[in-house]
């Protein structure tokens, strides 16, 4: 394959910036788009539940780079202006303002939004949690909340219950698991993330379906399968996120929770998938993967790069995100799964330093550090397949 | 009653590294802070001073007012020959703390913080340079050196249409390549550039440090030689030291992928905090030894040391002592490891530590995230360690992404 005269990508979030940034470094010279639906600069996420809602950070610290840094990558940002179609044949891609921007190759990386609520709309004071903006007008109603319902038991749900917490808000969470994050950690990391949470002060109301929300006009409760109902001045949904893919309805593209890629990250002929939205094949494990994590938008967009401009590689990466909850640092590499068998291998969970080993049939799957960041890496090395997608120098 | 000892059995001082261990202390050195906490080394004049090899001593023995850091006086366990006077480095208090107070607000944690946008444009632009050039490149020319070299232009207010003038002597000053005269025709002409500098902030003075001493020359209370020299004292520890750091760390993470990953990909901000002074801790990059000699008779673990006697206090085996760093010969960028002793300890602590954490926090936050697929464009066992130099690197780190 030629090298491409154009690339544009469409998401000017970390994914996005990242392959665009590789396609730099790795000497790709041409024209250079990014097209985001916000008007903001390329941001970082992860501070979104924690620094920027906490006002420890100014929103402008989580932007990834500054004005000057992205002045040289020489690329044109198309912001505040979502796509709306592509057509693939052409690769061609409409904004909503109606601009068309043609590529040799394009890549999509416009991640996921969040699940709602129905009627969640209608009601003031509930929030979901994406973008600045949201981490922003959540912050505002945080500052003068008295009761805070967190829906969801999941990373970010658990995150943004921490950080309500830590400015003194009264916070219940809400959700269907018997701990938080336990599809994620398996039921004795979680469980142990659950008693850090009892002890700060959180409520935790688990083990049942939130069914919808109550108030008129301003949301007021928020109502169990049980027939109970939470009380609430502020409610946050946090009950996962669906791949942002509504625009490429009709494109000929195969969407499945995701636009679903070949083991090189590729969905069609010069269409690539980065980031949260791409299901990509990995090969290694032998099934399809959706990974919503920040490592995961850094490299893969290096080896989406790299086959833009010809390399035929396979991204193989070993699964890896961290949560930062009160003074827990919970790191975790490979699938663990809340059937696995889990032994702790090192540290002490009573003394809140310890690492987890995930294992099924004997085969370890899954390693979990809370507080041993480097102990949990050094253990993932010895027992989960040697990461993939490194730097040919490095293998 | 005076004893001297038998040389003949006194190890040498300094000692060499193992082969292939360029990261770790000199094994002889680990084996006598495992046999004890002080013993004798013979130096190259033949001098015999003490060698303390543990934390909790070096501590105590840095922070004794009845030992001197008066680089004149006759015992003075000395690097090497000649008399090189480093302005307050090599005083004791009071004279010490008057000329350093001089420039010491200029340090201070608040003014310090108030230089960060500024660094950060400094590394930001020279990424962006690195990325914009050759192929693979020498990060010690195209990004270590000249980031530390345009903060000091920075902090000593050097107008920038100088920094080529600037930036090109403190090269050939530290550069293996240069002769000897050629070194010495860097310092003198640098030495010479500040001294003028330094008289033009008497005239027209700003709100920089160097306009301060000036104002210091004007009251009389320091020499216009004075003033430069401390000024030339702020280029060297500022330049060379932070230089080497952001090479050789740079290297260990290379070499410690897992450890790279964990400081790249973190959004929290106390990472690149915890590893600048992990890495400090674990590099050193001072490799001499920190040299005091006893003013008085004192005890130092159980040791009597004589009045005049000289100490030898070698930071890189205190940062690794099991008694104080669990698992010390691994990297660990989350580890806690603020009281290591790589900026010394007690009165002459290193003045501009605030300043070198500020600049590595931000290299470490920006180079790995900015180039993700940074890597060495040279066999490990290529690399030229500056075993011969007095602070400790690399000569030159080839690499490519």
């Amino acid at each position: 394959m030629s090298t491409p005269s154009g690339v544009l990508v469409v998401g000017a979030s970390a994914a996005g910036l990242a392959t665009a940034e590789a396609l730099r470094r790795k000497g790709y010279g041409g024209a250079l788009t990014l097209v985001g639906d916000e008007p903001h600069p390329p941001y970082d996420r992860p501070p979104l539940s924690k620094q920027v809602l906490a006002g420890t950070w100014t929103p402008e610290r989580a932007h990834l780079r500054t004005a000057e840094v992205l002045d040289v990558l020489d690329a044109r940002f198309v912001l505040g202006d979502p796509a709306v179609a592509l057509d693939v044949p052409t690769r061609t891609v409409v904004t909503a303002s109606g601009l068309e921007l043609g590529a040799d190759a394009v890549v999509v990386a416009t991640g996921v939004r969040p699940r709602t609520l129905p009627g969640q709309a209608d009601l003031a004071g509930v929030h979901v949690l994406r973008s600045l903006a949201d981490s922003l007008a959540l912050r505002e109603d945080l500052l003068v909340a008295r009761r805070l319902v967190v829906v969801g038991d999941g990373v970010l749900g658990a995150e943004v219950a921490a950080t309500a917490r830590g400015l003194g808000v009264d916070v219940t969470l809400a959700g269907p698991q018997r701990f938080p994050l336990e599809a994620q950690l398996g039921p004795f990391v979680a469980g142990v993330l659950a008693d850090l949470h009892a002890e700060r002060g959180v409520r935790l109301r688990l083990g049942s379906a939130v069914t919808g929300l109550t108030g008129d006009g301003r949301v007021d409760g928020v109502l169990l399968d049980t027939g109970e109902v939470l009380p609430a001045d502020v409610v946050v949904v946090a009950l996962g996120a669906v791949p942002a893919t509504e625009w490429l309805d009709g494109s000929g593209l195969t969407l499945d929770n995701g636009l679903v890629c070949d083991a090189r990250c590729r969905a069609a002929d010069g269409v690539y998938a980065v980031g949260d939205v791409a299901r990509w094949h990995h090969d290694r494990l032998g099934f399809p993967l959706r990974l919503e994590n920040r490592t995961n938008a850094t490299e893969q967009a290096i080896v989406v790069a790299d086959n833009i401009l010809g390399a035929q590689r396979s991204y193989e990466p070993v699964p890896y995100f961290w949560t930062d909850q009160f003074d827990a640092k919970v790191h975790v590499h490979g699938t663990p799964a809340a059937d696995a068998e889990a032994t702790v291998v090192d540290g002490d969970p009573a003394a809140r330093r310890f690492v987890v080993l995930h294992e099924r049939d004997g085969v370890p799957i899954g390693v979990l550090g809370w507080n041993m960041p480097k102990q949990a890496r050094q253990l993932r090395l010895h027992h989960l397949a040697p990461q993939a997608p490194l730097p040919e120098g490095r293998r | 009653m005076t004893t001297t000892p038998d040389t003949s059995e006194v190890p040498h001082y300094p000692m060499a590294r193992a082969q292939g261990c360029p990261f770790d202390p000199p094994p002889e050195l680990r084996k006598l802070q495992e046999e004890g906490p002080l013993t004798r080394v013979r130096l190259w004049d033949g001098t015999t001073p003490w060698l303390v090899t543990r934390y909790a001593d070096q501590r105590a023995v840095l922070g004794d007012k009845r030992v001197s850091a008066d680089m004149t006086h006759p015992t003075y366990p000395r690097q090497a020959p000649g008399n090189a006077s480093l302005s307050f480095i090599g005083m004791d208090d009071p004279e010490h703390s008057r000329l350093r107070r001089m420039v010491g607000s200029a340090f201070m944690v608040k003014r310090v913080e108030a230089m960060r946008p500024a660094v950060q444009k400094i590394v930001d632009d020279a990424v962006d340079a690195l990325l914009a050039g050759p192929r693979p490149v020498d990060l010690v020319e195209a990004f270590a050196l000249p980031v530390p070299s345009l903060v000091i232009c920075d902090l000593l207010d050097v107008p920038y249409a100088d920094h080529d003038f600037f930036q090109g002597n403190s090269k050939a000053m530290v550069n293996r390549d240069s002769t000897v005269e050629e070194r010495t025709a860097a310092s003198g002409a640098l030495a010479e550039y500040l001294g003028r500098l330094v008289a033009r902030k008497i005239e027209n003075p700003g709100d920089d440090l160097l306009s301060r001493l000036g104002e210091k020359v004007k009251a009389g209370e320091l020499t216009h030689r004075g003033a430069t020299e401390m000024a030339v004292l702020l280029l060297i520890a500022g330049h060379e030291t932070t230089a080497n750091m952001i090479a050789l760390s740079t290297l260990a993470l290379l070499r410690d992928p897992d450890q790279l990953a964990l400081l790249r990909d973190t959004d929290d901000p106390s990472v690149a905090v915890t590893a600048t002074d992990e890495l400090l801790r674990y590099l050193n990059i001072t490799h001499g030894g920190r040299r005091r000699v006893a003013l008085e008779d004192l005890e130092v673990a159980g040791q009597l040391v004589k009045a005049g006697e000289g100490l030898i206090l070698p930071n890189d085996i205190a940062n690794r002592d099991t008694e104080v760093f669990t698992d010390p010969d691994t990297i660990d960028v989350t580890r806690e490891a603020r009281h290591h002793l790589a900026f010394g300890f007690g009165v002459h602590q290193c003045l501009g530590q605030p300043l070198a954490r500020l600049e590595l926090q931000i290299v470490y936050r920006t180079l790995y995230r900015r180039i993700p697929e940074l890597r060495l464009a040279a066999d490990f066992e290529d690399i030229p360690f500056k075993h011969d130099g007095f602070v400790y690197g690399v000569y030159s780190l080839p690499v490519t992404w």
